[in-house]
């Protein structure tokens, strides 16, 4: 079975006068170790797909399967559940919480799964040591540049070892030379961990980085393509 | 759910803004450092009016013949006899005063005024009731005194007379004959109440009953304890003792004085409305307060539960951010109010330059130097208050952080 499979989803916005289709009967499946790219022009829905596939939002109709678990039929809090187990954050704006520590802000996620502190603490350090983030771990988010602030913010995602990765637009913050570094960093636990990647952007050189690539226009697959690297 | 993690989030929380932590600290701890200094205060003048209201009359239990408290009859006398004695025996009485009261007619070469002819027992009373402390000429009484008195200082003022001088007293006596006599003054007094000073005269108890012939009889015996606390445990005992004598009363002084009882209960209420209003105004400061710091943290938060915070981390978060702000602001309150009314207690207030001559209280003289008392009991009570008012005024934010949608909040 498909790591993330979603069929005939929709998800419409009725403004003043206008629909928007914001999510038009989409179907797609996404496999595991997949590192795919959600492309298209501001308003296709890209965000809009990453929130429904990561339970944050709900479709009006069709359905989405995460990691064996049908999300409609979940409640609230077993959707909590769902995204502090399974599913991996990484947001355009960082979202740090500034009064913690990197180190802190990276094992949030642990904390609440009720791992011990030890534990919490060996594992973060690990992973920011294969990003070569070691010594920053006592910095606060003010204290670090952007790109660093998306690399704790990867490693918050990456620790508690999920399912999948969903990232909506995670260099648009980004100079691009910090936003390549970002992608290679993504791609490298991507080949290196298996680890399963599905983000949004609108760069063609953050775009041509993925293995695959769905294009979005008006809440629709335009296009569908694998890359053979 | 780690309680612990929300602890340490929350003290880190405190500290992102710390003015705005700080003045929300300082307005609670404001609030509690009034309310403590002023309800000690309160509490200390009342007990203070309370002891001399109670040795300046009633006592802290006073023993009736049934009625006199309200109609004040010379004929509701009774016999004093063994019945000191025994009160006096009772554990924590302090002293028993036998006083008779009468109406009468005193009379100078000059003029004539109604007065309160007081039989008391001389050398005892001298100890205990505060107003003779307040004699702004001569002497007080003597127990061998014979035909001397102390007079009121407007009364001796009215009469033109002064120590060493003499006046007559007129009243009627017991078989309903009238009876003067010619009371030569050893002292004046001067207590501040204008009803007692225009119309006091002391004299010997077993004076005032031959004058009257009430011989052996009083109107009243004053009891007054070691401590006002003990009134509770000796009061029982003695209308045990007055039981077969069906024409006594014992009464405490909340019911032989209820001029005083009323005006210290009116006193402090208005002081618990007043502090009621305060803590109120307080409390919806702080609910805006933290519902600002709920509010700008809503991307925040939606991040935290997008990546899996359950609701009720952050319900909590927000409570327990409250509970340390609250926490703080006792603390500080109770240090500050402690300062205050360890001042108030050792030095006192001096009202002096408030209150004139007429410094009188629910008819008891009224002392200008007015001392707080350490009422823990209360400290306590109040900080729980605040406390659980700093707590109510988190609900609503904490309820509002909960119900943060991520999807618009990560906009
Ligand atoms: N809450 C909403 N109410 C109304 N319309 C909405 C809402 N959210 C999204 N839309 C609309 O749905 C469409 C898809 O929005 P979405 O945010 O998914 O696009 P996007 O591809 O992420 O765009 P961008 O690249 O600008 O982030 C847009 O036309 C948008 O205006
Ligand atoms: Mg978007």
């Amino acid at each position: 079975m498909s790591l993330v499979k979603l069929t005939n989803v929709k998800k419409y916005y009725h403004n003043d006068s206008n629909m928007v289709r914001a999510a038009d009967d989409v179907s797609l499946k996404i496999e595991k170790g997949e590192f795919t790219v959600l492309a298209g022009p501001s308003g296709s829905g890209k965000t809009t797909l990453l929130n429904l596939i990561g339970g944050l939002d709900r479709p009006d109709s069709g359905e989405i399967w995460v990691a064996g678990q049908k999300l409609s039929e979940k409640s609230q809090k077993d959707l909590s559940r769902i995204r502090r187990g399974k599913i991996g954050f990484i947001f355009q704006a960082y979202n740090l919480v500034p009064v913690l520590t990197a180190e802190e802000n990276a094992e949030f996620v642990l904390m609440l799964n009720g791992i011990p502190p030890k534990k919490r603490k060996e594992k973060v350090l690990a992973i920011l040591k294969d990003m070569g983030m070691e010594g920053l771990e006592h910095r606060k988010p003010g204290e670090m540049s952007g790109g660093q602030q998306q690399r704790i913010a990867v490693a918050r995602a990456m620790v508690t070892e999920p399912d999948i990765i969903l990232a909506d637009e995670p260099t648009a913050n980004l100079d691009s030379e910090s936003s390549v570094n970002l992608l290679n960093l993504m791609r490298t636990f991507n080949e290196t961990k298996g680890m399963t990647f599905l983000f949004s952007s609108h760069d063609e050189r953050v775009i041509h980085l993925a293995k695959r690539v769905v294009h979005l226009r008006d809440g629709k697959i335009e296009s569908d393509t694998e890359k053979i690297s | 759910m780690d309680f612990i993690e929300i602890v340490k989030l929350a003290w880190k929380n405190l500290w992102r803004h710390r003015i705005r932590t700080f003045i929300t600290v300082l307005a609670m701890a404001g609030s509690l450092f009034l309310a403590i200094s002023l309800v000690n205060m309160a509490k200390g003048s009342y007990s203070k009016m309370i002891d001399q209201g109670v040795r300046s009359g009633s006592g802290h239990i006073g023993v009736y013949q049934k009625g006199y408290v309200k109609d004040r009859l010379a004929e509701q006398s009774f016999p004093m006899d063994n019945l000191l004695k025994k009160i006096q025996n009772i554990s924590g009485v302090k002293a028993v005063l036998p006083h008779l009261k009468f109406s009468a007619l005193a009379q100078s070469a000059y003029d004539s005024r109604g007065s309160l002819l007081f039989g008391l027992k001389a050398s005892q009373e001298h100890s205990i009731n505060p107003y003779i402390q307040k004699l702004s000429e001569g002497r007080f009484l003597m127990d061998s005194d014979k035909r001397k008195a102390v007079v009121g200082s407007g009364l001796a003022k009215e009469l033109r007379i002064a120590p060493g001088k003499s006046f007559i007293i007129t009243l009627q006596d017991k078989a309903g004959e009238l009876q003067s006599e010619k009371l030569r003054v050893v002292g004046i007094l001067q207590t501040g109440i204008k009803e007692l000073d225009n119309s006091m005269v002391m004299v010997n108890l077993p004076e005032a009953q031959r004058i009257s012939g009430y011989i052996g009889q009083v109107h009243e015996l004053s009891v007054i304890l070691h401590s006002a606390f003990l009134q509770g445990s000796v009061l029982p005992v003695i209308q045990s003792l007055l039981s077969r004598k069906d024409n006594l009363v014992a009464l405490g002084w909340q019911q032989a004085m209820p001029n005083l009882r009323n005006a210290i209960q009116y006193d402090y209420t208005s002081l618990r409305v007043i502090l009621l209003l305060l803590v109120t105004i307080v409390g919806i400061g702080i609910i805006n307060t933290f519902l600002m710091s709920v509010l700008e943290r809503t991307r925040e938060f939606g991040t935290l539960m997008a990546i899996g915070t359950p609701p009720s981390f952050l319900r909590w978060l927000v409570i327990t951010e409250a509970s340390f702000t609250g926490l703080l602001g006792v603390v500080l309150g109770w240090i500050g109010g402690s300062v205050a009314t360890y001042y108030l207690v050792t030095r006192g207030l001096n009202l002096a330059f408030i209150l004139s001559d007429g410094q009188e209280f629910g008819g008891v003289f009224f002392d200008p130097i007015i001392r707080a008392s350490w009422n823990i009991p209360n400290m306590i009570s109040l900080s729980i208050f605040l406390f659980i008012i700093c707590i109510g005024a988190s609900l609503y934010p904490a309820w509002k952080a909960a119900k943060i949608e991520p999807v618009q909040a990560l906009k």
